[in-house]
């Protein structure tokens, strides 16, 4: 027979209280949660990829630099333009016509495009200048394309696409600017326009991201209720296990309408972690409550103490969770740092959700009722594992084994970025985008600022122009010098060049060309008097500096959580155990990254850290029940592994179906992140089933 | 002396519409640029000339080449003696103040220097014409503009 702890004592007499009383905590909960449906249709979803990057890190204070020497640093968009027949005369007409038509969209400042780029020794147009007007049109853009640089960026070798970017007004960009050139570009029919840069990508994922809530959320939601059911085979006991996660979640998303806090791609998943990790301790504490009632104990007595011994492990469980959130604060980037909130904040509400909820409930429904029987789905699993724990000394061997053989892998991962984390599958931008790749065309504009040697003011600029062109042409003559004087700094001492960069369609690391472009600057000697700046160039070199920061937020998590489990515990040596077996789904999930040909990008570190402070749950309440339990460590091993295991399991499950939706998600991202989550918490439970009885085993005896 | 007065005013207003109701609406055409030591470019206009609540006409517009466009917003008051005032509300570069008159059916505006936009109805188009001292010297622009629906 268990005894309940002391200290939960004062948590019976308050959950004997809600089990006595309901209705008024039930009018209450249901007022809140009105209120918190109300808020949550304030919610939007801003998608932002420079909000990855903090103000104090190198790439936006570049920025800032070459806003103070040259100007604001506008976002551009960039349309992609395509016609099969765009080297003939209809096509380059077609091309001015649509040149022409953006220069009057309400906003624009700027359009660069080839029929606009200067003639060699002139400032007024090339392509439809004197020198070219004898060719047929295909020879006038192979000559262009040959002969300028910058042409060379913005049309393609096989003359079928070509790249026009537009600057707006300042305070004038945003997605009502991007659908006037849209609609301008509609009005030119014969030409295949499709808006592509970072701007335009963003907006795909925002699209993406308003789906994926409307999809993944409600699946998750359904998968985790028809698990229940088959589980409990009650309607009633669906209702008390599943209306508080529901409940929780509508907080969450009350707190956020209501704080105008947006969500963005990093948080698109949250709400399916939050309803599966709710869903799981709200199975806990039912399956908690049976096995109280099988006790002999009256009803209400019985509820209220299995919910005060199922308490503090739940609790322990969301604050490990919190945690973990909390350590993407860490990274000096406003993205993670509002997850890192927002996550803690969700799990928080979704913990006050079930056990504010769920004594109510289990009043006004009359679930669980003495004789009810815990599902037998997951009993199988208890034998072996009870087997396996008899032979401590072969476990910890084993658990050795496993450990070391996944360190030995994981310590080939490498940090990196890819677009197509974020790309998404099959919207028209990650298509066209693939079609630049494809092409030789980039979308994302950087500018190379060269600093001007005094005693030789043209010669950086034109071993830059070598390197980023091939050709140093448009830098000389009278036509250069005034090209030139439209790319100086306000201080005089500096030039910035553009350069066309790809937005990776491909799964690629991200920073491929923009490796290249500066080994081949370093080998022209101009390492140190140039500068890459644009947003894309934040996000491609502080994408890999987050993940390290993330990576110490990880070992922190680790430390803090294994400290906690010693605390909470008592005991270092249960403490290191659980370090233990924790750190097999996380070595795991590298490890498969490593095989998998995968980096570790700011996603991915953001999936084990969580999934870290899940993964940790099963082992905590396994813990739970092993400090309950009395007598020999063997017997309390076993009691714990018996009244723990099928719980563990059954939740492992609905965490395992619940997150894996996500794969569901046209966002390679999102989808990898609860992939990742879902394949950690099953490792999670193999270790706390299969090694972790073993290892207290051999540990304590 | 109050009704005469009131006569004026009455009779003063709809003569002023009258000025300008040839140039009023929106109107849009192409024609060429030519910039000194260049080819003629092709040039693409669009200009609105519409009558304020208050007294003045806005006559704004857009110009621009495949290379770049220009903006252009002016509140035209008529002052004594039938000269009308044009005063900047766009852009900073552009003169602050422009004047000239209205003779039959051309409006010409001018900024005392090189600068100036001259519009002329003949029919059912209008012909729009400016000049000015650019960066790299005398510029003049034309273009044969239609009302746009």
């Amino acid at each position: 027979m268990q005894q309940p702890a002391p200290s939960a004592s004062l948590l019976v007499r308050a959950f004997a209280r809600l089990l006595a009383r309901p209705l008024w905590p039930g009018l209450a909960l249901v007022l809140v949660t009105l209120l918190a449906l109300w808020q949550a249709t304030q919610i939007r979803v801003a998608v932002d990829l420079s909000g990855l990057i903090g103000t104090g890190t190198e790439g936006a204070r570049a920025i800032d630099r070459y806003s103070a020497r040259f100007g604001p640093l506008t976002a551009e968009e960039v349309l992609l333009v395509r016609a099969p027949d765009l080297a003939s005369e209809a096509g380059l007409a077609a091309l001015d016509d649509l040149v022409l038509d953006l220069h009057f969209v309400e906003g624009v400042q700027q359009v660069i495009s080839l029929p606009g780029l200067p003639a060699p020794g002139r400032e007024g147009a090339w392509l439809s200048g004197p020198e070219l007007a004898d060719l047929p049109p295909a020879e006038r853009l192979a000559t262009i394309r040959r002969e300028s640089p910058l042409a060379a960026q913005l049309v393609n070798e096989g003359l079928t696409a070509t790249l026009i970017v537009v600057a707006p007004e300042r305070g004038q960009g945003g997605d009502a600017f991007a659908a006037r050139l849209a609609e301008a570009a509609a009005t030119t029919p014969a030409l295949e326009t499709e808006i592509v840069g970072l701007l335009a990508v963003q907006r795909a994922i925002a699209r993406e991201l308003i789906h994926d809530l409307g999809l993944l959320v409600p699946l998750a939601t359904l998968i985790c209720l028809a698990f229940t059911a088959i589980l409990f085979r009650s309607a009633r006991a669906v209702a008390v296990i599943a209306l508080p996660p529901i409940t929780g979640l509508v907080w969450f998303f009350g707190v956020l309408g209501a704080s105008g806090t947006p969500i963005d791609p990093l948080m698109g998943s949250l709400p399916v972690v939050l309803i599966v990790l709710a869903f799981s301790d709200s199975v806990h504490v039912y399956h908690a409550a049976i096995h109280a009632l099988r006790r002999g104990m009256a009803r209400r007595p019985a509820l209220a103490r299995a919910l005060a011994e199922t308490a503090p492990a739940a609790a322990l469980t969301s604050f490990t969770t919190i945690l973990a959130f909390a350590s993407l604060a860490l990274p000096d980037s406003p993205s993670l740092n509002r997850m890192a909130w927002a996550g803690g904040l969700g799990m928080a509400l979704c913990l006050a959700s079930v056990l504010l909820m769920t004594p109510v409930l289990m009043r006004l429904l009359d679930r669980p009722r003495a004789g009810t029987r815990a599902p037998r789905l997951f009993r199988g699993l208890v034998p072996g594992a009870r087997a396996l724990a008899r032979h401590g000394r072969l476990v910890a061997l084993l658990a050795a084994l496993v450990l070391a053989g996944l360190w030995a892998l994981q310590s080939r991962s490498d940090l990196g970025f890819r677009y197509a984390d974020y790309l998404p599958r099959g919207a028209p931008v990650t298509e066209a985008l693939a079609i630049m790749d494809a092409e030789g065309l980039g979308a994302d504009r950087m500018l190379v600022v060269v600093e001007d040697d005094p005693a030789a003011p043209r010669d950086r600029i034109r071993a830059a122009a070598r390197v980023l062109y091939g050709s140093d042409a448009f830098a000389r003559g009278a036509a250069g010098e005034a090209m030139l004087a439209r790319m100086a700094s306000r201080d005089g001492g500096a030039h910035a060049l553009p350069v066309q960069l790809p937005i990776a369609a491909a799964d690629v690391r991200a920073d491929q060309a923009l490796a290249a472009l500066e080994a081949r600057l370093a080998e022209a000697g101009l390492a140190g008097v140039t500068q890459i700046v644009g947003p894309g160039y934040a996000l491609l070199t502080e994408g890999p500096r987050i993940v390290e920061s993330l990576r110490w937020g990880l070992y922190s998590t680790i430390l803090a959580i294994t400290l906690l489990v010693a605390l909470v515990h008592r005991s270092l040596r249960l403490g290191l155990l659980a370090l233990v077996v924790n750190l097999i789904p996380i070595l795991g999930v590298e490890a498969w990254l490593v095989l998998w040909g995968r980096e570790l990008t700011i996603m991915n570190m953001i999936a084990l850290t969580v999934a870290f402070g899940i993964a940790v749950d099963d082992t905590l309440h396994l813990l739970n029940r092993l400090r309950l339990a009395r007598g020999s460590t063997a017997r309390r091993v076993d009691r714990a592994l018996v009244e723990a295991g099928p719980p563990m399991a059954a939740t492992t499950t609905i965490l395992f179906a619940g997150l894996a939706v996500t794969l569901a998600s046209a966002l390679p991202g999102l989808a990898v992140f609860g992939g990742l989550i879902a394949l950690a918490v099953a490792l999670a439970l193999a270790a706390d089933l299969y090694l972790l009885p073993g290892l207290i085993r051999w540990s304590l005896q | 002396m109050i009704r005469a007065a009131l006569i004026a005013l009455s009779l003063a207003s709809p003569a002023m519409a009258q000025t300008f109701a040839p140039f009023e609406g929106e109107w849009q055409g192409e024609g060429t640029l030519a910039l000194p030591g260049e080819p003629a470019q092709r040039f693409r206009c669009r200009i609105r000339l519409e009558g304020t609540r208050l007294s003045g006409h806005v006559f704004q517009g857009r110009c621009a080449t495949q290379q770049g466009g220009r903006s252009f917003a002016y509140l035209l008051r008529e002052a004594d003696g039938g000269l009308i005032r044009g005063e900047n509300r766009g852009d900073d570069d552009l003169p602050e103040e422009i004047e000239g008159r209205i003779q039959g059916e051309i409006l010409r505006l001018g900024d005392g220097a090189e600068g100036l936009f001259e519009i002329r109805r003949a029919g059912e188009t209008l012909h729009f014409r400016l000049s000015g001292e650019g960066r790299q010297g005398p510029t003049r622009g034309e273009a044969v503009l239609q009302l746009r629906d």
